[in-house]
């Protein structure tokens, strides 16, 4: 497919729809963060709840960059970070609790502003940043 | 290839092949041309070699072209002070023929926008190859394969790389990343640094153990920041590295940069510098791709031997050099 045999709405469209699952996804992966963090606080070894919120935080860091989500990234990276660096339980819950409301409101943000989608740019993202 | 006088060609029976000569709605065949400014005396013998590798020759100073242009040869003795270049270089791709090494007219002509320059005599092979990278209205597109277990990721990337013509396949599983090469050929290979089976890193390592592989172009896709990790990744067989954030536009010509590189170079490696015909090695090894290509689809496949007969009296009456130009120019018109 390439944009000489294929008009330039087909490609937003797809575009669109690709978004469309990331933001799905992304919805769904919150829920979970937010239960991960809810079973850092139950008492036993952590380090498979801590392994999963990192990896999670970081499939979020990489593809909120390519919808050009860049404060998703920042945030997703940080809680990657403390996974990474053995972060206290309570401070990794702290961090957790805090990011995921703040996914699902730029997710809000951007779809109250849904305008044309297009792939990341260099510049400003698509939550304002 | 040839192997003593025998020319061995692999063909794929498809439509495509069959257009590729390019026929007017009438039937005739349109050629695409290569417009040459040339000294007098040589004039005769430039039009023979680009009619020979299957362009139609214009003379710059008389003729007009018509329809695609794949390149202009000037010869320097016609140009000495490149004026000519420079006005061809605004329309189209210029190729110089030059006895002149030094660096600084090298660097003049590298000023004037020349691409390419080639030397007295002129080379049938040398030209056929640079005539050969300009004429991409026929050329396939790009072929990269994207392995990523994330398949949001992986289509976006995708995405990107299709809207810029190249032929993107995704992979989400990387234990297939083998078969998938040997069966689809990629030109290049973004490579997840992070997933669960095995890491990039690892991937790039096995990707590596055959030698077949050592020149197949990989950049990972990943936002290391970890000097020694990137150190450590490039020897392990990682070529570059992109940030999974980077635009899609700086996404899509750095690959297309990497991968038309690396087409070039392996095109030099793998063809005999006679003919530029495929090597032996390298001709054993796309037999066995298309083979096992055929056996996949159940297309047709057919291997052609072409003996040149009593090709000893060409050598012994005309000449060695005359003998080796009758052996570049059938084999690039065959391969063509």
């Amino acid at each position: 497919m390439s944009p000489s045999n294929v008009p330039a709405t087909s490609m937003e469209a797809r575009m669109a729809a690709l978004k469309e699952r990331f933001i799905e996804d992304t919805l769904l992966q919150t829920c979970e963060l937010e239960r991960l963090a809810a079973c850092l606080a139950q008492p036993g070894d952590k380090a498979d709840v801590r392994q999963e919120i990192g990896r999670i935080a970081h499939r979020l860091a990489g593809r909120a960059g390519i919808f050009a989500f860049s404060v998703l990234t920042a945030r997703a990276s940080e809680l990657e970070h403390f996974v990474l660096s053995h972060r206290s339980d309570a401070d990794l819950r702290g961090l957790t609790e805090t990011v995921a409301p703040e996914i699902r409101r730029v997710i809000r943000d951007d779809e109250a502003g849904c305008g044309v989608v297009e792939g990341p740019k260099d510049g400003p993202g698509s939550d304002g940043s | 290839m040839f192997l003593d006088n025998k020319l061995i060609g692999v063909a794929r029976v498809n439509e495509q092949d069959q257009d590729r000569g390019g026929l007017s709605p009438e039937g005739s065949a349109i050629r695409k041309s290569v417009k040459f400014f040339e000294e007098d005396a040589r004039i005769e013998q430039c039009a023979s070699m680009i009619s020979g590798l299957g362009y139609r020759p214009v003379d710059g100073r008389g003729e007009q072209t018509e329809g695609a242009c794949v390149a202009v040869l000037i010869n320097t003795q016609v140009d000495p002070d490149l004026t000519l270049a420079r006005e061809q270089v605004a329309r189209h791709r210029v190729i110089l023929l030059a006895d002149e090494t030094s660096f600084e007219f090298k660097l003049a002509a590298a000023r004037a926008g020349v691409e390419a320059i080639l030397s007295t005599p002129l080379d049938t092979v040398e030209l056929g190859a640079w005539l050969d990278d300009y004429d991409t209205g026929e050329a396939e597109p790009l072929s990269i394969l994207i392995v990523d277990d994330d398949e949001i990721a992986a289509e976006a990337f995708a995405f990107a790389l299709e809207a810029a013509d190249m032929r993107a396949r995704i992979l989400t599983d990387p234990g297939r990343v083998l078969e998938e090469i040997s069966s689809n050929t990629p030109d290049l290979i973004l490579l997840d640094m992070h997933m669960p089976v095995a890491d990039g890193m690892e991937v790039a390592q096995i990707i590596r153990q055959s030698r077949r592989n050592l020149s197949l172009p990989i950049i990972f896709l990943s936002a290391e920041q970890d000097v020694e990790r990137q150190r450590q990744a490039r020897k392990l067989g990682g070529d570059d590295f992109i940030n999974k954030s980077v635009g899609f536009d700086h996404l899509a010509s750095l690959v297309r940069m990497r991968a038309e590189r690396a087409v070039a170079l392996r095109q030099i490696g793998e063809r005999d510098s006679l003919t530029g015909l495929l090597n032996h090695a390298r001709f054993k090894d796309r037999v066995a791709v298309e083979l096992e290509r055929c056996r996949r689809t159940g297309s047709q496949f057919s291997v052609c031997l072409l003996d040149i007969d009593h090709f000893k009296q060409v050598n012994d009456t005309k000449g060695h050099q005359v003998g080796d130009r009758v052996i570049q120019t059938l084999s690039h018109t065959n391969s063509h």
